[in-house]
């Protein structure tokens, strides 16, 4: 190999402006690949951390049994399934348990979720009552991270911590008296004890405690809140649980279709710019491998006078791609790395509809080495594929009309 | 008694053959060469020579006919094994120097051990040093080929047509490209080569008083092959 590596590295030191341009060629289309993958992936787990942080990846509820009586008579009307459906979970507590050790569930909240009125003066509001431990919760919903006033974390038994769009709208701040009124009957006063910055305007987060005893649940939970390390992984997730435990286990895909269209877009998109990206970069190495080729005919055919065999010769080629491939992904994956810095430099003011922007950056992407090393790994692999039928041609090459020229 | 170096037996080589625009280049071509003996082709551009050449150092196939080098039939041979013997067994000498413009003097001379062996070792440096320092290239070891003369190039690629220590060396008009002083030196060289080393050359060349000056003259008309009787 030391005759191929040597001839390889001089006939791209030699033809410099020609490598150069090659290599130039194959690191923009790793910039590319790095910059547009990056950009896409990090929009997409911002768009989930913004709009997914506010929900589950999977709900437990609890599963519907069905009236023996009316299954016999092969009719069950909706208001027979209502009147039968349960709405308890005694066993929250163990389920959390036993559901945070199966694979991919990251954090598990048993929680009493339900619908209430929120009252301040003369006005009402519809909401959606979620009580559960806070440290869960927070978890679930990062909701440290997303409290603009107040405290999240010290959120006592009394208090409620709402979006910042009720609380604008309510009129509402921190240490502000609000009733609040469920279904059951129960009507409290409550203090407004933190502001979140969350985007789902209408749920009012409480302690367990508090929202068990106002939707009269006793120690009973409403459902388990499930959050998975992967999104992607929530259906199959909720799958495998469905099969092991005796629940109703809906996936965020269930009730999220059209994020779910979007994020396909997203991930179209990103793949389609790729493919253009190194259909690009392989062309030009092909091209500048073609030209190197027969300009060097003479002296494959010279070569091969001397000895030199057609795999040897095919070697040359395929190096000379090979070191292209490589220098063109290392300074592309440089200068991505460089442009994805600069990117996230670019600074987001707050605006009238979106005052608490969880960053004061514009983008926010994120440093995923895996997109690297793939970019990299593609952008070898394309410029070694381009360069085959060149280096081939060059071994097939007949030394007496590459002589003869 | 030793077998010839190279020895061709009604060697015939058609192009296009089995079209209406067959050509028969060569028709029954014998020729045997010795260890040590100089042989020079003389002909008309378009004679054959250069298709003798090709044919001889295993860069071609004859049509029919048989080629041995040393001994070994070349016919059935694979093209892997007959880059080896190429590599081994066979130097050529070509019209333009043809030395690898990336690489340096020495590198190029070089070049059949690193096809052959890879990195090469310590001692082939040596020798293919010494070769250079005997053609009158020391100073010129690190340069590229564009910084030598014409003469110098033709020296080098000599030396790489020999550092291998091949049988037989193939040579197509080596002096053709120069002028008469440089070419006369270059043909001593060869004939020095030759007599020092013992390797055969087959030289083909339009100059009639190097062709003179070899061990035997051949004469190629019309595809066939006739020795000549000197005249000098």
């Amino acid at each position: 190999m030391y005759f191929e590596l040597t001839l390889a590295w001089r006939h791209l030191v030699f033809g410099r402006g020609q490598t150069l341009l090659t290599t130039v060629a194959v690191s923009i289309s790793v910039i590319v690949i790095v910059t547009i993958q990056s950009l896409i992936i990090s929009v997409k787990q911002i768009i989930a951390d913004d709009l997914l942080g506010g929900i589950p990846s999977i709900t437990l509820r609890p599963k519907d049994p069905l009236p023996q009586a009316d299954l016999r008579a092969g009719v069950v009307t909706r208001f027979q399934k209502e009147g039968e459906r349960r709405t308890e979970l005694p066993e929250g507590e163990t389920l959390e348990t036993q559901l945070a050790a199966m694979p991919h569930v990251q954090f598990v909240a048993a929680v009493a979720q339900g619908a209430a009125t929120l009252t301040r003066g003369s006005q009402r509001l519809n909401v959606n009552l979620l009580g559960g431990d806070t440290e869960r919760l927070d978890q679930l919903f990062r909701l440290k991270r997303k409290t603009v006033a107040g405290s999240w974390s010290r959120l006592k038994p009394e208090e409620l911590a709402i979006s910042w769009k009720l609380a604008e709208e309510a009129e509402l701040r921190v240490g502000a008296v609000v009733s609040l009124e469920t279904a059951s009957g129960s009507a409290r006063s409550y203090r407004i004890g933190a502001i979140l910055s969350t985007s789902d305007q209408a749920t009012v987060y409480t302690t367990l405690r508090t929202a068990q005893s106002l939707l009269g649940l006793g120690r009973s939970v409403s459902r388990v809140l499930i959050r998975v390390d992967d999104n992607d992984q929530a259906d199959a997730t909720a799958q495998l649980l469905t099969a092991l435990f005796p629940y109703r286990f809906e996936s965020w895909t269930k009730a999220n279709g059209d994020l779910i269209g979007v994020f396909q877009a997203q991930d179209g998109l990103r793949y389609l710019v790729s493919v253009f990206a190194l259909f690009g970069s392989g062309f030009a190495v092909a091209s500048v491998l073609i030209i190197s080729v027969t300009q060097k005919s003479k002296q494959i055919g010279i070569l091969k006078s001397i000895g030199a065999s057609d795999g040897q010769i095919l070697r040359v080629f395929t190096l000379e791609a090979l070191l292209i491939g490589g220098a063109g992904s290392t300074l592309g994956a440089a200068l991505a790395w460089a442009l994805i810095q600069l990117i996230n430099q670019i600074p987001n003011p707050p605006s009238a509809t979106q005052p608490f922007a969880l960053s004061d950056k514009l983008f926010v992407i994120f440093y995923q080495p895996e997109i690297y090393a793939s970019a990299c790994a593609i952008a070898i692999s394309s410029t070694l594929l381009a360069a085959l039928l060149p280096a081939r041609r060059a071994a097939r090459l007949d030394p007496v009309e590459a002589i003869r020229g | 008694m030793a077998s010839p170096v190279i020895q061709a037996e009604g060697v015939r080589k058609t192009y296009c053959q089995g079209t209406p625009h067959a050509v028969e280049v060569l028709r029954g071509v014998d020729l045997h060469v010795d260890r040590g003996e100089f042989v020079a082709i003389v002909g008309q551009s378009g004679s054959g020579k250069s298709t003798l050449l090709n044919l001889l150092g295993a860069l071609d196939t004859p049509t029919t006919g048989t080629i041995s080098l040393a001994g070994r039939e070349l016919t059935g041979l694979n093209s892997r094994e007959l880059a080896r013997l190429r590599n081994q067994s066979i130097g050529f000498i070509f019209q333009f120097h043809h030395l690898l413009e990336e690489l340096t003097c020495l590198e190029n001379v070089l070049v059949p051990l690193m096809i052959a062996h890879g990195r090469p070792r310590p001692a082939q440096i040596d020798h293919a040093t010494a070769l250079l320092d005997r053609v009158g290239l020391t100073s010129q070891l690190q340069k590229s080929p564009s910084q030598l003369s014409g003469g110098q190039q033709q020296r080098c690629s000599i030396v790489r047509a020999l550092v291998h220590s091949p049988q037989l060396i193939l040579a197509d008009e080596p002096t053709g490209n120069l002028d008469s002083r440089s070419g006369a030196d270059v043909f001593a060289l060869m004939r020095e080569m030759n007599t020092e080393l013992g390797v055969a050359f087959v030289m083909i060349t339009h100059d009639d008083r190097l062709a003179q000056a070899a061990d035997r003259l051949c004469r190629m008309e019309d595809g066939i092959l006739t020795e000549k009787e000197r005249t000098l």
